[in-house]
């Protein structure tokens, strides 16, 4: 893959660019400050814009095979992109391989939301 | 990025691995070990110093009873290096009321709590063999019941896994979510029960996988 997986641009105007491997977009280390907007990579080669949220966050879904004739293997089965806004979650549930895209809502008081490591969230 | 390793206890199931370490469990190399679900036979047997053949595992299968539900007796560990000459290696405790006997090791922190699932195949999206229920979920026969922090009790009767159904999967922390930086040592028992009577044998695999995310 030769596109960032991700790209933040700051209030300040700075911006940060993810790096391009599922297992390590570089969104973890990315700094934590006011964002303006973020683009989020697609399999289609384009990109998935978010802005206007409180905070925002991204993660990704593995599986690893443990028995079979593919054990050993692990893939990259979901990316997820979230907004948190007024209270509310929006996130987008993106598979992988077909590109398919999942629009979700809840309110962050939402037992499956609380439960998300909140070291996810940026902004 | 946050990685598993699965391990086996082979040698005293009441001793976990932070405890016992390799001299109670072993690393499995997923590309290569596998496990044998077998009744067992003067052939197949703990400490084989062979690969068994698919004769000796076919002559090993487990008998449908007529009349009860027959447990799965033995779960064998075929480990490729076969370090010191042994092919096989009975996973101690499989199916008993015991802690500390398939194991989940992280080396670091999730968003969501791990979770161990079971498919007809790497495709990850049929659950439809004989062996996970035939497509009724409910009905699989792998039987499967998380022991991170604590016993399964005698008899445990555990989840039937089967597909991704949340009654279906099994989470690996006891429901206390993901996984902090310093990731975790996470535990399950599994067994294999074949219904009385069951109408149609079978030699199937079916794939177990464990979900996790990552930042």
């Amino acid at each position: 893959m030769n596109n960032p997986l991700f790209i933040t641009m700051y209030e300040d105007k700075t911006i940060y660019y993810g790096k391009k491997n599922y297992d390590d977009s570089g969104w973890k280390e990315m700094p934590n400050a006011p964002i303006q907007k973020v683009f989020f990579y697609i399999p289609t080669m384009d990109y998935l814009g978010m802005m206007g949220y409180e905070k925002y966050g991204r993660f990704v879904e593995f599986i690893q095979m443990v028995t079979g004739d593919q054990a050993g293997q692990t893939r990259c089965e979901f990316v997820y992109f979230l907004g948190k806004r007024h209270g509310r979650i929006t996130q987008y549930k993106m598979n992988v391989a077909s590109g398919n895209i999942v629009i979700n809502e809840f309110d962050e008081t939402d037992k499956y939301i609380k439960s998300l490591n909140p070291e996810i969230w940026k902004g | 990025m946050t990685y598993m390793q699965m391990l086996v206890n082979i040698v005293d199931p009441t001793i976990s691995y932070a405890v016992g370490g390799l001299a109670d469990y072993m690393l499995v190399d997923l590309t290569n070990d596998y496990l044998i679900w077998t009744a067992g036979s003067t052939d197949v047997v703990d400490g084989m110093t062979h690969e068994p053949t698919q004769t000796e595992l076919t002559n090993a299968s487990p008998i449908i009873s007529p009349s009860a539900p027959v447990t799965v007796p033995l779960c064998l560990l075929m480990d490729y290096s076969h370090t010191g000459g042994i092919y096989t290696h009975s996973i101690k405790g499989m199916g008993d009321n015991q802690r500390y006997v398939f194991g989940f090791s992280f080396d670091g922190a999730t968003v969501q709590e791990p979770q161990l699932e079971a498919w007809d195949d790497a495709n990850v999206n049929t659950a439809n063999k004989n062996v996970l229920g035939a497509g009724t979920p409910a009905n699989s026969m792998i039987k499967a019941v998380c022991t991170t922090v604590g016993l399964p009790g005698d008899n445990w009767i555990g989840s039937c896994l089967a597909g991704s159904g949340a009654t279906r999967v099994l989470p690996l922390n006891a429901g206390l979510g993901a996984l902090g930086s310093g990731g975790a040592d996470l535990y399950a028992n599994l067994k294999i029960v074949i219904p009385t009577n069951y109408a149609t044998p079978a030699i199937e695999s079916f794939v177990l996988v464990v979900r996790y995310s990552v930042i």
